[in-house]
Parts: C-alpha cells; structure tokens; sequence
C-alpha cells in the first residue's frame, strides 16, 4: 500500500533541499542535502521509473551547462594547464586546452544544475498541484478566483494541445498560410474553453464566500516530522559554514 | 412565466425578439424545441441570470418567478435568491468541469451554497449513489468519459437542490446508452423538480416531457414534423425574430458592391437578381461551375494490425485493428462514449500515428508510401468541434478561400448546398466563430465539401441539427457517394446512419465489429 502525505510537506522539504544547493558548491555536501529528500520520497512511494526519467531528463540542463562554462570560461579560470593538443582541420588549426581550475569550476558547477533539476523533477512527481493550491486557498493566501481559474487552466491543457493537432493538420487541409493564421483557430478555442468553463462555475454559484468539504488537512504529526528533517539540513548546512 | 423578450446587442447591432406567452409550472418538464441556432440557449442563460453577466447586451421585456408568494420580474433586477434555485447543464460536458477531482466537483455547487458540512456529505453520498458514480468518487475528473462526465455535472447540479434544472442538449455528446442512462436519472427525479429540457431529436424523452415550447422564426409556423412527433403533449410557440439595425437587403448590397470593387475588379458589371440567391452567389463568388468529375479515381482505404494507445502508460485503445474500404462507400461508425470514435477519425486521418501497424491510402496510379505521408491531400475531416477549420475573419472569407483553392466546384453539389437553406447568404458578413453550434457544424461541412477530397471524414454531423437539416445532410451525402466518394460517418445517431450507410462498424473490445 502506497503511503499518503500532503503535498505540501513534500514542497517543504524540496525548498529547504535545494537551499543548500544553491548556498554551497561542494559536491559531496550537495550530494547529502539532495539524497535526503529522494529517499524519503522512495519512502513515500516514489517508483525507480520516475526516478530514472527524472535523472535522464536532468543530464540534459546539467551537460549544456557544462558545455556552456567549459568551452566559454571566463580568463580568470585559465590556471593550471592539464592537456593541450592543437588540431589542423584543413587550413584551420584549432588548439585546445584544459585547466585544473576550468574544469573543476564546471564540473562542479554542472553538478548543482544536474541535482537541482533532479530534485525539481523528481519534487514534480510527488506533488499534487491541486492539494497544494487547495491549501493555500483555504489558508487564504489566493482567493479562489485565482485558484478556480488555475483549476480550469490545468484541466484545459490536454485539450489545447489536441486543438493545436487538429488545426495544423486543417491549415495543410484547408491549404491556409501563413502559419500564424493557425493562431486565432486556437485563440478562440481558449476563449470559447474559458467561457463555458465561467458560465459552469457562475451558473453554480460561485463566490468567495463558500463553505470547505475536503479540508486538505495536514496531519500535524507528519509536519512535524517534515519539518524537522528539513531544519535538519539547514542546519547541517549551517554547520559546515 | 415567460413573456414577450427582447435582447439586444449593442455591438452587433442585433436584436432578438422572442414573442411566448407560455406558463412553465412548478415540478413539470418542459421540452424547448426547434430550429437550431434560433435562440433557445441564449434564453436559457437569460433565464440564469448569466446572459447579461457574460455578453454586453441589453434585455428588456417579462420573465416572471413565483417564488411561493409573488410573481417577481427576474429581467428587472434578477434576484440573488433565485440563482440558489436554478441549475444549469449546458452542452459539453468537459468543458463544465472546474475541479481535477471528482469528489471536488460534485460538492462544488454545495461549497458555493455554503452548506454545512454534513449536508454537503448527505447529498455527496445521495447522489453518487444515484448518479453511479459512487466507485468514481476519487478518481480523477480528466479520466472520465463523456457519460460520466455528464452525469457528474448533473449530479454536482442537483446535489444544492435547485427548484429548477435547465438542460441545454445534455446528451449531444454522449453515445445512445449513456443518453438513455442519463435519462432515466432524469426520469428518477422528474415530480421532484422543474426541468426544462432543450432537445432537437427528442423522440427519446417524450415519455419525461410533459409539455413543450416550440420555437419558430418569425410568423412562421411550427414544422409539421414536431407537432406530429409530441402528439398529445400540450405545447406553446416561441416567435423569435432577429432583427438587425442594418438591414439584411442592405447588407447584402454593401456586401456586394466591396466584393465587385475589391475582389473581383475586372468584373465589373455584376449582373445579380435579388431573388436569385444561387446566382447570386455564383456571381459574387466568379465560379465556373464544372458539370462533372471528369475523371474517376478509385481508392482504397487499408488499415493493417493497427495498435494504438495515447501514450505508453495508458491502455491500447486499438488493437490488431483491421479494415478496408474503398470509394463510394458510406461507413458508419458507432460506438460508447470514450471507445474511440474521434481517434478511429483521426487514425484514418493521418493526425494520429499508430504505434505499430499501419493506415495507407492506396491510390491506383501513385506509390502507396507517397500518400501515407501527405493524408492531408486526400482527405477531409469535420470534426467535432468545426472551430478548428475557421482560419479567417469572416463566414464569406472561409468560403471564397476554398473556392479560389479548389478551384473545382461541382455545380450539382452547390444546387444542393442551397445558400439560403445552410444560412450562407444571410451570415456571410459574420464571424464564423460567432455562429451557433448548428451553423457553425453546417459551415464546416459546406468547407469540407468545398474541398473535394477523395475521403471525407465526418464527426457527428448531425449534431445540434433538426430534422429538415439532418435530411438535407443525407442528400448531399448521398449525392456525394454517387459521385464516388469514400465517406465515414461516426455518429451517436444510429437510425440516421442506417439510412445512408453501406455498412455500420461498432468500436468494441479494441476493435471493429461490423453491425450490418
């Protein structure tokens, strides 16, 4: 049996994880903060499909990072030559070289992109959007409006991008061009969407004045602990600082 | 009580002008039939109190509530009370779905009501039992079909107990056993509340109906065919009569007098007969109409162990699926909400790749690989929202730019399409996109045709369409078959498909099964 918790513990933890790593550069250290949070998602259910799907997808941002700050270092980075080699390619000659600071800077640069998209992918599946929002708006810190008006937008994205197939495939039918009249078609499915999505929530009543069935409510016990975990990696952080 | 109603669009310079003198009483289910696109579900968001909230237009005339002691006029000043009493149920039931959660959505009606905490449970575990949606109470709303979807509408409706239930076409989109399910819940509260019941192919519900209001344009008088079908039922006419404050001969004249200088300038000596709409709209349009196809293409149609599925997490919605057709069939294609009626259209289309097996188009003289690629050469498709295939400013626009594309018209089928009859002539200055459901659907249809594809797929094209439409429908169809065309109809309206298919397809166990 899967375990349940609010989503919102989950958010805690996330934005107390990736403090550290935002703060602190050191590897190792990143690693502890990072590990945390995913082993208590593992805990709660987290299925090692996901977890790869999120690490694949993080190599992406991480590599194109690394790439970014190692071909285009900055001068000052350039200390402690490693390699060097120079290439001809045709009338072209290209030279090469690494540095001891150059690389490290990068790798551990690309590392903290690498765990911070991880730890916000793999967050991503563990969070139900709507709990979250839910909460806030019970607590008030979004009116309903709002949160109704994200609702409806977060129902209405499978349809939008079924729209958008339909209508590039009927401007190629319809022999329409240029691609930007292909906008209107799916500006006014959106329009239409939200019409009929306000007529359903106006025709029912709604106001900002309403009563709560399903409270959301967090299990006080489990904040507790959420929170505590997640205090005990700042202060950890704080700590080795 | 509703009374003489006049709404008016200060922006588009319409006006609507409803002429009823007819009493709704109190736990009665009225039907409100008639011509599609004449009015009815704008009053109904008038009776809601939401037309006015919505459009900028200005309403006047009586709509008279009694409300246990007194008549109150809810066009004056439209009492807060009375929302409380009233629910709506409009067409498309996904897109009244607020909450992501099915339990969420079927107390949100109670939650704005502010009911105390156990009613809200009472009512939630009453009506989900009712509804059958008892085992779907945490499910996610986005999974559910068209059927249940609808049901958890009408339950998150009646769930704060309204006086009052208006049903704008409830069951359009829903296949024939969930239309029938959902009306016997209907006939499970019928003597409990008023229900006013918009429907155009309403066989299905005259044993719910108590009485009816039939709408007419103007002074004419209420078709023959509707009388003779609610036979025995007590029933009223609603005159409606669209005005506009530029009138129609004059906006045809100016239409026509841009359209000689702008569009077609050389010719200028457009010899027009105002009785004449059909030459009227070959000389606007400059066709040379053709006699006929001059050459015959046969084709044919082939799926081969086709499976498909959204994506690699959800359950194949086809399996090993197999067929072959060829010009000049009509198919009809059948099946429950959520099957994959809309998908099977969009296989054959070319919009959704199967995930093994394959979808060809076999033309005689051409590589088959050649038209696998571009489907879009071959067929059309008018889907289920029409929206989709309006690209351009206005009605007039979408057609002149299929003609100058296509350049082949078939003048039999223009006979056939007969402007005033698919309301061309009187909208052509108008958006497309500001047409009811029932024009709008027409519109695509005529594009489709325009675009004399050697496929034609359609989507439910009798929907939000009356009886002399759906006929009409079924000649061009006909005519279209004569002329060899491969048609695919998926419908939920099995005795119209019987009457123009060659053979009817029914979407079960992942598959086709031929139903005759």
């Amino acid at each position: 049996m899967k375990k349940k918790t609010h989503s919102i513990n989950f958010l805690i933890l996330y934005i107390f994880s990736i403090i550290p790593i935002l703060l602190r550069p050191k590897i190792y250290f990143n690693l502890i903060y990072s590990g945390i949070p995913i082993l208590i998602y593992l805990y709660y259910g987290l299925d090692l499909k996901k977890l790869s799907k999120s690490f694949l997808v993080s190599l992406i941002p991480s590599l194109s990072y690394f790439i970014m700050i190692f071909f285009f270092a900055e001068e000052n980075l350039k200390r402690g030559l490693l390699y060097e080699r120079s290439l001809n390619l045709f009338s072209l000659k290209i030279v090469l070289k690494i540095y001891e600071t150059q690389l490290q800077y990068a790798i551990a640069a690309s590392f903290r992109v690498f765990l911070l998209s991880f730890l916000s992918f793999t967050t991503t599946f563990m969070l139900d959007i709507w709990q979250i929002f839910k909460f806030f708006m019970i607590k008030k810190v979004i009116s309903f409006s709002y949160g109704y008006a994200f609702s409806i937008a977060l129902n209405s994205v499978s349809s939008i991008i079924d729209e958008v197939r339909r209508v590039n495939f009927l401007m190629k039918n319809r022999k329409v061009s240029p691609f930007y009249k292909g906008f209107l078609p799916v500006l006014v499915f959106g329009i239409r969407y939200s019409e009929l999505a306000s007529i359903s929530l106006i025709s029912r009543g709604f106001s900002e004045k309403r009563t709560i069935f399903n409270e959301e409510k967090i299990n006080k016990n489990e904040f507790i602990t959420f929170l505590i975990i997640s205090i005990i990696i700042l202060v950890m952080l704080l700590i080795r600082t | 009580m509703i009374k003489n109603i006049e709404v008016e669009y200060p922006q588009t310079f319409k006006k609507l002008k409803y002429e009823v003198d007819f009493p709704i009483f109190e736990k009665q289910v009225v039907l409100f039939t008639g011509r599609s696109g004449i009015g009815k579900s704008t009053l109904f968001l008038l009776l809601n109190g939401i037309l006015s909230k919505i459009y900028s237009c200005n309403i006047s005339g009586d709509v008279f509530y009694f409300n246990g002691n007194t008549y109150e006029n809810i066009i004056e000043n439209y009492p807060e009370n009375i929302k409380k009493r009233l629910g709506y149920l409009g067409q498309n039931p996904y897109t009244q779905i607020v909450n992501p959660r099915v339990i969420d959505e079927l107390v949100f009606g109670m939650e704005n009501h502010q009911f105390s905490k156990e009613e809200m449970n009472r009512n939630a575990v009453k009506f989900s039992n009712l509804f059958g949606l008892s085992y779907k109470l945490n499910d996610k709303t986005k999974t559910l079909s068209g059927g249940y979807c609808q049901r958890l509408n009408l339950a998150s409706i009646v769930s704060y107990e309204p006086d009052i239930i208006l049903l704008d076409e409830p069951v359009s989109f829903l296949d024939s056993n969930a239309a029938k399910s959902f009306y016997n819940t209907i006939k499970s509260i019928k003597g409990e509340k008023t229900i006013i019941i918009i429907e155009h192919l309403f066989e299905q519900i005259l044993d719910i109906v108590d009485n009816a209001l039939i709408f007419v344009n103007g002074d004419e008088k209420p078709d023959e065919k509707i009388i003779s079908i609610i036979k025995g039922k007590e029933y009223g006419i609603a005159r409606v009569s669209p005005e506009n404050k530029i009138s129609q001969i004059e906006r045809e004249k100016e239409y026509i007098q841009i359209e000689s200088k702008e569009v077609f300038e050389k010719d200028k000596e457009i010899n027009i007969k105002e009785n004449n709409i059909k030459e009227k709209l070959y000389s606007l349009l400059k066709i040379e109409p053709k006699r006929e196809i001059k050459e015959e293409i046969k084709i044919k149609l082939k799926a081969e162990n086709v499976f498909f599925r959204y994506n690699r997490n959800s359950e194949f919605i086809f399996e090993n699926l197999n067929f072959e057709f060829e010009s000049g069939q009509v198919i009809g294609i059948i099946g429950e909400n959520g099957c994959g009626k809309s998908t099977f259209l969009q296989l054959v289309s070319g919009i959704l790749k199967p995930e093994k097996g394959s979808v060809k188009i076999i033309y005689p003289n051409k590589k088959s690989n050649e038209s696998n690629k571009k489907t879009y050469k071959y067929v059309s498709i008018l889907f289920q929202n029409p929206e989709s295939s309006f690209f351009f400013p206005l009605v007039k626009d979408e057609i002149l730019h299929q003609i100058k594309k296509e350049k082949e018209i078939d003048e039999n089928l223009l006979e056939l399409i007969h402007p005033n009859f698919f309301d061309i002539v009187q909208n052509f200055n108008r958006s497309a996109f500001t047409l009811s459901e029932g024009e709008k659907r027409r519109l695509g249809f005529i594009i489709q045709l325009l675009m004399n594809r050697p496929i034609r797929l359609y989507d439910e094209p009798t929907y939000a369409q009356d009886y002399n439409r759906v006929e009409s429908m079924n000649k061009i169809m006909k005519y279209c078959k004569k002329q060899n065309i491969l048609q695919i109809i998926v419908s939920h309206d099995f005795d119209f498909l019987k009457t123009i298919c060659d053979r009817v397809y029914l979407i079960k166990n992942k598959g086709l099964e031929v139903l005759y």
